[in-house]
């Protein structure tokens, strides 16, 4: 048998059209020719190559594809929504500390703000105390006495009073 | 996240609320029944000594304002060799007033401010001099 011949029983073989005495001759073929054997199965391949049924993309399967796949993510998405409420703890907690700094601010202010009014139309705090005084000049006396009206305490050394010569060299100096 | 959150708003109040450091200023002036102009350096004060003492004229002649002393000595030199030394702390002090080597008063008051403490007497001229000693 000619390899042409034999090339038309391997096709056949391959499309189930041989009778059983050429499939027994095409079996023998194959037993002694390896490479045939080879040729078969490329063969094979390439019908069932061509056998596959053509599924060119169709767009709207691929839309509807899509429109699954975010139906499917949709509910997903609402779940941690929910899992996360707008006014969550962390958030009040943040709140209650500014409203707190606030507070602390505004009272912080309000007491220096006030404070800086006292001083500045002159009304003043608790009057200076005075533990001790003495006088370095003989013979002066000292007075200390507080005046309520203008918040002033004095410490006043009379020197002059005693008429002595300290007053001079101090008035010389 | 939260501490570091805490701790700034703390360090944010704790800035605001720290006290200043304490400052004293000393007002020299020459109490005397010779007329003066009006200084506006005396406008804070004068009035007040008008109020408290029998001289009609108060003459500016010097001011300091020096930090009160913290556990040690400070000194304000102040016009015609007059100083004073304040020694202490803060506004606890010691106030020594010397005129050049000469000791003229010495006194301890605790001074509180916007409340001056007034130290006079000292004979000047035809006038007294005193120093207005205020806590700021």
């Amino acid at each position: 048998m000619n390899t042409k011949a034999m090339d038309k029983l391997l096709s056949g073989a391959l499309d189930g059209e041989l009778t059983p005495g050429q499939r027994a001759q095409v079996e023998q073929w194959l037993a002694n020719h390896p490479d045939a054997v080879a040729q078969q199965e490329q063969w094979a391949r390439v019908g069932d190559l061509l056998r596959e049924p053509l599924n060119p993309p169709d767009p709207e399967m691929e839309w509807q594809a899509i429109r699954r796949t975010i139906r499917s993510q949709a509910p997903a998405a609402d779940a941690v929504a929910a899992e996360t409420p707008v006014f969550s703890w962390r958030m009040a907690w943040a709140a209650a500390m500014l409203g707190l700094v606030s507070l602390g601010l505004y009272l912080i202010a309000g007491f220096q703000l006030h404070q800086g009014t006292l001083m500045a139309h002159g009304q003043s705090g608790a009057p200076a105390e005075v533990e001790w005084a003495e006088s370095g000049v003989p013979g002066a006396t000292m007075m200390i006495f507080a005046d309520q009206e203008t918040g002033m305490t004095v410490i006043w050394m009379d020197v002059e009073q005693n008429g002595n010569n300290d007053t001079k060299e101090l008035e010389g100096s | 996240m939260k501490t570091k959150w805490l701790a700034g708003c703390l360090w944010l109040l704790l800035a605001i609320a720290a006290p200043a450091a304490d400052q004293i200023h000393a007002l020299m002036i020459e109490a005397s029944n010779e007329p003066a102009v009006i200084d506006r350096r005396l406008e804070k004060v004068e009035y007040k000594l008008r109020r408290v003492f029998g001289f009609p004229y108060y003459h500016f002649v010097a001011e300091q304002t020096v930090m009160a002393p913290a556990d040690g000595q400070v000194t304000v030199p102040l016009a015609n060799g007059h100083r004073l030394i304040l020694s202490g702390k803060g506004l606890r002090v010691t106030v020594q007033w010397f005129k050049n080597d000469e000791i003229l008063l010495t006194t301890k008051v605790s001074l509180n401010k916007g409340s001056p403490v007034v130290l006079g007497g000292v004979p000047h001229g035809d006038g007294t001099l005193i120093v207005a000693l205020t806590a700021q």
